[in-house]
């Protein structure tokens, strides 16, 4: 639920604030808890949500810039390097969409909502989810380098997550 | 042309067309002209495969590790569930108004399993969710509702209290039974053997004890060294009944190891 947490609003702070506000609500709700789905379910559910109101409270503030390179990430016993560098990578990508790209994409091809689910949680249409996810994976595949086109990649800042090979990131290594 | 508008449906194709194409965000009968084309066109299918590739991408961000949760935001969520653990578990102990008087010829009758229900939803709820919040999280807390003291118990064995605790409240000679295990095991639902409730019918008969008995609480102990389950029930106003039985009681054999009423 951390990572949940620490990917949807990318500062550890909020992060944790967020996972204090969810559990406790589910602590409070637990009695309307229905075993209709699995608690983990649930619970992932409520987290999200308190995610997801820290987002539109965010986006109601004046603009604070958010770290370039995200939260630090303590170096692991056992973390595959490959892990952290796909974390890492997709991560800087995902920061350089808007918000209201960020999260139908964080909601549907990170955290598995359906398209559906997303347009409840959101409060928007189905459609405004489908063309907000197109819009966010086109430039995500421009920013991950699996797109070629030299005039697409012309304006893209994705400097920052180029291999350390200079290689076109295409397809990672070992997947 | 940037390749990243939308345009018309031929090469050069527009990535944002395609994704709108591969997100199902076009319309019905626009999406049926679209996708012979695109599937006749190395190119077009070069970029649609490039937009699955973000989406595994995604998919495999999600399945990654994730770095653990600092020690101090860890140390602050366990100190605010502990918190409203805590608040609750004394709203729920608190005093009640008296049960209304049985009619005339009707003894009280609690349902154990309505009563179970109840106390579920307000204590074993809250301690399941406790665990599973821990769990969830991947980090360690020790407060459950009427339950204090104790350690931290990182990566501690989940079912560990299953077996008969080595120490604390619930390790202790049968006379030292008494409000220190009244207080730990109240809310407790850890029935050990006796979670099958034909069991623990059986071991409250054979203990003279009314399976209709609203059950407070339950733990395992160690009773004397010896195994077992300790059993809380209301035992009359204020009064609580705490029952030790060891795991093989049953029909006709009450294998009581401790028993005492405490206020």
């Amino acid at each position: 639920m951390w990572a949940v947490a620490l990917r949807t609003l990318r500062d550890p702070e909020e992060a944790a604030d967020a996972l204090q506000e969810a559990f406790i609500s589910a602590f409070r709700a637990a009695a309307s808890f229905r075993a209709e789905s699995q608690v983990t379910t649930w619970l992932h559910r409520i987290v999200v949500n308190a995610c997801l109101d820290r987002v539109r409270r965010r986006q109601a503030r004046p603009t604070v810039p958010l770290p370039e390179t995200g939260p630090t990430e303590p170096v692991t016993p056992g973390d595959a390097m490959s892990d952290r560098e796909t974390s890492l990578v997709v991560r800087n990508a995902l920061a350089e969409l808007s918000e209201e790209q960020r999260a139908p994409i964080l909601l549907v091809d990170v955290e598995g909502y359906s398209v559906s689910e997303t347009a409840k949680m959101l409060g928007i249409a189905e459609g405004t989810v489908k063309s907000r996810c197109a819009r966010g994976r086109a430039k995500l595949a421009k920013v991950l380098g699996h797109l070629r086109n030299p005039s697409a990649d012309a304006n893209v800042p994705g400097d920052a997550i180029q291999p350390r090979d200079g290689r076109p990131r295409r397809h990672w290594e070992g997947k | 042309m940037t390749g990243i508008e939308r345009g018309s449906g031929g090469p050069p194709w527009s990535v944002d067309l395609l994704a709108d194409l591969q997100a199902g965000a076009l319309d019905p009968q626009e999406a049926a002209q679209l996708w012979p084309r695109v599937n006749a066109d190395p190119e077009a299918m070069e970029i649609l495969a490039a937009l699955e590739a973000t989406q595994a991408d995604l998919r495999e961000f999600a399945m990654a590790p994730a770095p653990p949760m600092p020690a101090h935001f860890a140390a602050r969520l366990d100190a605010a569930i502990a918190t409203e653990a805590q608040s609750r578990a004394q709203a729920t102990f608190a005093p009640r108004p008296p049960m209304p008087a049985p009619a005339p010829g009707h003894a009280p009758v609690i349902d154990l399993n309505e009563a179970r229900r109840r106390r579920n939803r307000r204590l074993g709820w809250g301690a399941g969710f406790l665990a599973a919040a821990a769990a969830a999280v991947g980090i360690a807390f020790v407060a459950v509702p009427g339950r204090t003291g104790g350690s931290p118990s990182a990566g501690s064995d989940p079912n560990a209290s299953a077996q008969p605790p080595q120490g604390g409240p619930f390790a202790f000679k049968q006379d030292e039974l008494g409000d220190k295990q009244l207080d730990a095991t109240k809310g407790q639902q850890d029935y050990g053997p006796f979670a099958d409730k034909a069991k623990l019918t059986a071991c409250l008969d054979a203990n003279g004890i009314s399976s209709k008995a609203q059950v407070l609480g339950a733990h395992p102990v160690t009773v004397d060294g010896k195994p077992g389950t300790l059993l809380v029930f209301v035992h009359g106003a204020g009064e609580f009944r705490l029952v030790a039985v060891g795991p093989d009681c049953g029909p006709g054999n009450p294998a009581k190891l401790a028993d005492k009423t405490v206020r």
